[in-house]
């Protein structure tokens, strides 16, 4: 499954389309290397008959032509029969091939057959041809072959084609079935079958065209198998030696003591091309691979980074001013050390403490280091998506402060880059995402006392300030949550990273952690999977406060609850908040859970921040067109019945450069001069006298229309009609 | 447990599938297999054509259930009757002899060349673009090599061109199997080609496997979650990468094992290692139906028993397979 | 059931409901062990009329997605039937699910799963054109403009070579809306239409069920766990919990005075952005147990959460009992809940 955070949420549209894949196909260097070795093979074995200098069997008594070296005359040498192994070679290559081919053919037909039977048809069929190929699946192929072709031994390469195609299916079926069972379970699968569709032409038109790179796969690897058994069954002249095949060389020449003899040219020859061949299918199997898998094909982009091999340890490209930016220390000298260490530790037990007695340590810090100084500034930060030479610009010169222990709620539509700015700041992103500009500040007190940049960190540093400064909790708890570890293993990963407790001792604050978020601890023992999704989003959370950070980011967290659990989890949130005193940065496309819970608001758009300041203010003296389309985006609850807008329209494409205002194609009262702004915050008189800033400079605008109460009633006209 | 018994459903299936495929096989052969036979190889005693009967089929023992039925009593017993090429040896005691060789060579080299081409995996991911992920192509190259052409290539270079090693056999001649250094140290000698073979060809498609596998689960959330939480490199890589990336390279085992299995055989059969494979080839190729039988029959046996490892391992390292019994 | 089908395109009596549910059930059976049921729907019934929009609200594990596919005769009901303009209907066999989806038509929740990525939205709603209106050539041209236009997708040209990616997620909306019209239904089931969109457009699509409810007479069903939204779009509300229909009203009288806790739980947990900060941000009163447990045999399911909850609601379902015109009520509490 591909989410949010892996797959940017502004994504670049993923090309589909089945005519499309074979250029994209062709594109990746493995598979068209394979494709250039797998077509040279079948051109000679097309042609490669025809081109023989002699007959692959005709022998010759002539002096010294029997194993002799290459020559003019016999440009890959003779075996010892004086029989030119060139012609050998190129009729050989041609059986080879079509042994290949046809049960590859043969194969995968029957894999397709029974794979999407058992997949789409489900119940007994499933039960029945499931069995069948985990049947064939462990049956020991080759031995059975070489039992049964010794047996019989006068039927030849039909036989073999025959065997292998009945032994070679399995796989192929396995892999189409599970396919076929997540498809058949989709959406457009039910919507085909709702307009009436037949069960046939559901089969043809909608699942098995979604199949096509997998049942390539599967025909390359079923010749792959066949090719490989059968040179062997050849090599050990089973099933007949009387036709040329690159086996049947290798067979003669093991029997005429080639290897005694140093004839190379005999067995090197035709044992290469065998080689050559396999890896010509096993590139193209990778091409395949990597169409089917986009995790596998963006790392391709990625590389080498100026000289520097780019590794998961530190995800984000930063490249500002167009070169890497090379971390520093900004404080030479003062590194990690166990001073710090020691610090930490004090402070977290007593935040332990400050659970019990709210008003003690934690708080006090706070108040040491002045309120008004944000614990995190995001400055004009850039950040784009790389795809060849385009460029998605993601999030624009963004600049974002967070204050001690204040919940700042940021909000937008899908592909506003909310995420994408939350991730990129704490240098989660991976490519192709780069940053391009702009600092990250972080300014907790008890982290090395001081201003840091996140930004120009080295990987060592970043790592000491994840999650004990900054934590975060991940939009799909599912998907955050290693499916194979304990829920206790991964609460205690953050603990024994970070601070220095016993084993006791982080076991005590597990149990603290998940008191807070009211989990039974007998859950500790329990494995993701088992759990609901409120429970799991719950864990998540407890997560997030095991080492006591001072910013937590909170990625969606309710999005996927029912609305009863959602109001849990966020009182919950609230309520720790007040305990705790860390702040928050909230995403989430809903306003109005944000109205309520934030005490500051900045609300994004196409990348950039449109509006930005104390809810309160924000709620009751809206300064931009697109906050108050999304505040009046919610039906109410209570009072009169009215029809609402909403936003009409959708968000720029950000493939392409956005002049003036990004909002103005959507906007109720835009006109032409909106087309020409720079739109950038503008500071706002207003409510508490706290810093309302907006990006819209023609804020009377809406203020005149409300005014009129043409709010509810306005057409799609707007303004710029009046 | 509901998954590992449906495995082993599967398994006795295919179990019973093997045995029946032996059972058929002479029977469905031209002519009088056991007569053919007797005649020739003379020496077979008239005591032997019982059991023979019983295996290979001959119409006197009356229907064919009958028949089957007195077949399965045979093999339930262990009496795979006696060899007519080695007489009066039972097959029993060829493939005991034999089946040591094969396990001890084809066991460790597959463990070997399991944990290289993991781990060498595990670092191509890693490091994706590095020195070791651009060796890809040359390593597809050795996946795609047969088995038997390497041993082959192997041979000619470094026994018969470099003697380095021996070319043939298990050990040396004149040396008695026992516990003793002489045989010792020469059948290690004598296992390093037939080895090598096995780990140069496999581990590529190991690695090759585990890479991709590993590359796609470097992009799962809970590595990146892992990652925010500043967790060590190894631990990301080991218990958050690694420790689900082998998921499939173990469900794997299955597939792969087919291949090792046949590469192997015809690999004895380069090097005459006086395994499994070689005693196929020999029995196969003169005609010795018990024997042929009787290894086919432990071939499946073994790599059944290896699937049900594979099984059991998947089960522990997989906590969603052990409790909901669904893969 | 040839009668039946003949009278599918039957009368338009408007007092005769165009699609009903009578007394509907649904039992999965969970594994092989034999207590391991699971009743998804139990008992219920709902009256879809023409021109009129029937809203269904409950959480995930309510059973409203299970009614909805009863209704769409993509599940047969373990009792109970299903009446098409006034006579009952049993889906058995591909003909007659052809038959039947000439009339109910239903559309899902996720746009970006719904359309097949491999084909054109032309191919999407050509196929169902061809399918029940027969149409070909240049009619058949004609019926797509007409339908993209229905969903005011247009110019019809510039979506229809399209494919689905290319789209944004409320015009892939649109598109299912518009494929679920070429076979010109009378009843068009939305199993939560919108929840998978941006908050932005949300309304842009239930608008759009609202006019089309409107211009061609059609019987919606919305199913939704968004009250705020029900009420928005909904003539009448069904509130389901556990299978079961706990409180059923016209949408003013249900969100205006909710009489079961569980309703009046859902309003207070609901974010409503009139609000605005001037309440703190408290816990519900109901809610003391988290997670809901199905396994309460033949009492009210929603003790386990029921601030009112005793020995009577523990033992017996409680009786539907009208509260106010049309506004029906399954709780024995009501008095308490109502004053609260």
């Amino acid at each position: 499954m591909l989410s949010p955070v892996t797959e940017p949420e502004v994504q670049i549209p993923p090309t589909t389309k089945v005519r499309h894949q074979l250029p994209m196909f062709l594109r990746n260097k493995k598979a068209f290397a394979g494709a250039v070795i797998i077509g040279f093979f079948i051109l000679v074995s097309i042609f490669g008959p025809w081109l023989a200098p002699y007959s692959p069997s005709a022998e010759s008594t002539a002096p010294g032509s029997s194993v002799a070296a290459p020559s003019l005359a016999h440009l890959l040498g003779t075996d010892q029969l004086g029989r030119d192994v060139l012609s050998q070679v190129l009729v050989g290559t041609r059986t080879t091939m079509l042994i290949g081919i046809i049960t590859g053919i043969v194969a995968t037909v029957l894999a397709v057959l029974i794979g999407v039977g058992a997949g789409y048809l489900g119940d007994k069929w499933d039960e029945l041809l499931s069995l069948l190929s985990n049947v064939f699946l462990v049956f020991p192929a080759l031995p059975f072959l070489i039992v049964v072709l010794g047996a019989f031994p006068s039927t030849g390469d039909v036989s073999i084609v025959i065997m292998l195609s009945l032994l070679g299916w399995p796989w192929g079926a396995r892999v189409i079935r599970a396919q076929t069972l997540s498809i058949r379970n989709k959406d457009f699968v039910a919507a085909a079958q709702e307009t009436g569709e037949s069960s046939w032409r559901i089969i043809i038109h909608d699942v098995v065209p979604n199949q096509i790179s997998l049942i390539a796969a599967t025909f390359v690897g079923a010749v792959l198998y066949a090719i490989g058994t059968s040179v062997g069954l050849n090599f050990l002249g089973i099933g007949g030696t009387s036709t040329w095949s690159l086996g049947t060389i290798l067979y003669w020449a093991e029997n005429g003591n080639a290897l005694e003899l140093g004839a190379w040219w005999w067995f090197a020859v035709p044992g290469v091309l065998i080689a050559l061949i396999g890896m010509g299918l096993v590139l193209i199997n990778f091409g395949l691979d990597e169409l089917g898998n986009p995790r596998l094909r963006d790392g391709s982009r990625v590389g080498r980074i100026r000289g520097k091999l780019w590794t998961p340890s530190d995800p984000t490209l930063v490249e500002i001013n167009g070169s890497a930016v090379r971390p520093r220390h900004l404080f030479p000298g003062r590194r990690l050390g166990g001073a710090d260490i020691g610090g930490h530790k004090n402070q977290s037990l007593s935040v332990v403490s400050s659970l019990v007695a709210p008003q003690s340590a934690a708080s006090g810090l706070t108040c040491s280091a002045g309120l008004d100084s944000p614990l995190l500034e995001i400055r004009d930060l850039s950040i784009v998506y790389r795809s060849g030479s385009r460029e998605l610009r993601a999030v624009n010169n963004f600049n974002l402060s967070v204050r001690r222990g204040e919940i700042v709620g940021l909000a937008g539509e899908s592909g506003s880059g909310k995420s994408t700015l939350a991730y990129g700041a704490c240098r989660l992103l991976r490519p192709p995402a780069v940053i391009t500009s702009g600092s990250v500040i972080y300014n907790g007190e008890r982290y090395l006392g001081g201003e840091r940049d996140l930004l120009r960190m080295d990987a060592h540093q970043l790592e000491q300030l994840r999650w004990r400064e900054i934590s975060i909790v991940f939009q799909s708890a599912m998907n955050a949550l290693n499916p194979v570890l304990r829920i206790e293993d991964q609460l205690l990963d953050p603990i024994t990273r970070h601070l220095p407790f016993s084993s006791d001792e982080a076991h005590d604050r597990v149990y603290e952690v998940l008191e807070l978020v009211d989990i039974p601890r007998n859950r500790l023992k329990s494995y993701p999977h088992e759990l609901s999704g409120g429970m799991r989003q719950r864990i998540m959370i407890a997560m997030a406060l095991t080492v006591d950070p001072q910013l937590i980011i909170m990625d969606e967290p309710t999005t996927a609850l029912d609305v009863v659990v959602q109001r849990d989890i966020l009182v919950q949130i609230k309520e720790l908040k007040d305990r705790l005193h860390f702040s928050v940065i909230f995403i989430t496309h809903d306003l109005s859970l944000l109205v309520e819970l934030a005490d500051r608001l900045a609300i994004m758009y196409a990348g950039s921040l449109m509006e930005v300041g104390d809810t309160v203010d924000l709620a009751a003296h809206t300064a931009h067109p697109y906050t108050e389309g999304l505040l009046h985006s919610f039906p109410p609850l209570h009072g009169p019945r009215r029809s609402l807008l909403g936003i009409p329209g959708s968000p720029p494409d950000l493939r392409n450069p956005v002049l003036g205002c990004p909002f103005a194609p959507r906007c109720r009262y835009h006109d032409e001069s909106c087309g020409h702004i720079d739109p950038h915050l503008l500071p706002l008189e207003s409510g508490s006298g706290r810093a309302h800033q907006s990006a819209c400079p023609f804020p009377e605008r809406m203020r005149a229309s409300m005014a009129m109460g043409s709010l509810a009633a306005a057409g799609d006209g707007g303004l710029q009609d009046a | 447990m509901r998954f590992l018994l449906r495995r082993l459903g599967f398994y006795l299936i295919a179990l019973f599938v093997a045995v029946t495929v032996n059972f058929f096989i002479p029977r469905l052969m031209p002519g009088n297999v056991v007569e053919n036979l007797m005649s020739k190889y003379p020496n077979l005693k008239p005591s032997a054509q019982h059991a023979l009967d019983v295996l290979l089929g001959l119409g006197h023992q009356g229907s064919l259930l009958h028949q089957y039925v007195l077949y399965l009593g045979q093999l339930a017993h262990g009496n795979f009757g006696i060899d007519p090429l080695q007489f009066p040896t039972p097959v029993i005691d060829i493939i005991r002899s034999a089946l040591p060789w094969t396990i001890i060579l084809v066991g460790t080299a597959t463990v070997i060349s399991w944990l290289l081409g993991t781990g060498l995996g595990i670092v191509a991911a890693w490091r994706r673009g590095g020195r070791l992920d651009q060796l890809l192509p040359a390593l597809s190259f050795l996946q795609a090599t047969p088995y038997f052409f390497l041993a082959l290539v192997l041979v000619w270079l470094l026994a018969l061109h470099f003697h380095f090693f021996p070319a043939q056999q298990g050990f040396s001649n004149g040396l008695t199997i026992g516990f003793n250094w002489a045989f010792i140290s020469s059948a290690v000698v004598h296992s390093i080609l037939p080895a090598l073979t096995i780990v140069l060809t496999s581990a590529a498609g190991w690695m090759l496997q585990m890479r991709n596998v590993m590359v796609a689960t470097m992009g799962e959330d809970y590595v990146l979650a892992a990652q925010a939480k500043g967790l060590s490199k190894r631990r990301v890589i080991f218990t958050y990468g690694a420790r689900n990336a082998i998921l499939p390279s173990i469900s794997g085992f299955a597939l792969a094992l087919g291949f090792v299995v046949s590469g192997t055989l015809l690999m004895e059969i380069v090097f005459n290692y006086p395994g499994i494979g070689t005693q196929l080839y020999n029995a196969v190729t003169s005609d010795d139906y018990p024997l042929t039988q009787a290894i086919f029959l432990i071939i499946s046996v073994a790599v059944l028993l290896a699937n049900i490892g594979a099984d059991v391992i998947y089960v522990i390292l997989d906590p969603r397979v052990r409790r909901s019994g669904v893969q | 059931m040839p009668n039946a089908m003949n009278s599918m395109r039957g009368s338009d009596d408007l007092a005769v409901p165009a699609l009903r549910a009578q007394n509907v059930s649904k039992r999965y059976r969970l594994g092989r062990r034999r207590d391991g049921v699971l009743d998804a729907v139990k008992d219920i019934s709902v009256e879809l009329y023409r021109g009129r929009v029937l809203a269904v609200v409950g959480e995930s594990g309510s059973g409203k997605s299970t009614l909805a596919k009863l209704l769409a005769g993509r599940e047969t009901p373990t009792a109970g039937t299903i009446e098409l303009d006034g006579s009952a209907i049993r889906v058995r066999n591909q003909r007659n699910f052809r038959h039947y989806k000439r009339v109910v038509q239903m559309i899902f929740q996720d746009p970006f799963a719904s359309l097949n990525p491999v084909h054109t939205i032309g191919y999407h709603l050509e196929r169902p054109v061809k399918i029940h209106q027969g149409l070909a050539g240049e009619e058949l041209k004609a019926q797509l403009e007409l339908l993209m236009d229905q969903v005011r997708l247009t110019p019809a040209n510039r979506y229809l070579s399209k494919y689905p990616h290319e789209l944004s997620g409320g015009q892939r909306q649109r598109v299912s809306i518009a494929r679920a019209l070429a076979a010109r239904p009378s009843v068009l089931l939305a199993d939560e239409p919108v929840s998978m969109l941006d908050v932005s457009i949300r309304l842009e699509i239930l608008a759009l069920l609202d006019d089309l409810r409107t211009r061609l007479g059609l019987a919606v069903l919305y199913i939704t766990h968004d009250i705020a939204s029900a009420r928005y779009l909904g003539d009448d509300i069904v509130v389901m919990y556990a299978g079961q229909v706990v409180e059923r009203g016209t949408a003013e009288e249900v969100t205006q005075r909710p009489s079961h806790p569980y309703t009046q739980l859902l309003i207070s947990s609901s974010p409503d952005p009139d609000t605005m900060n001037t309440t703190p941000l408290v816990q519900p009163e109901p809610g003391v147990e988290r997670g809901v447990t199905n396994s309460i045999g033949d009492g009210c399911p929603f003790v386990v959460r029921c601030p009112f909850a005793d020995d009577q609601c523990r033992s017996a379902y409680p009786p539907s009992a009208e509260v106010g015109a049309g506004h029906w009520v399954s709780c024995w509490h009501m008095g308490q809940a109502c004053a609260q």
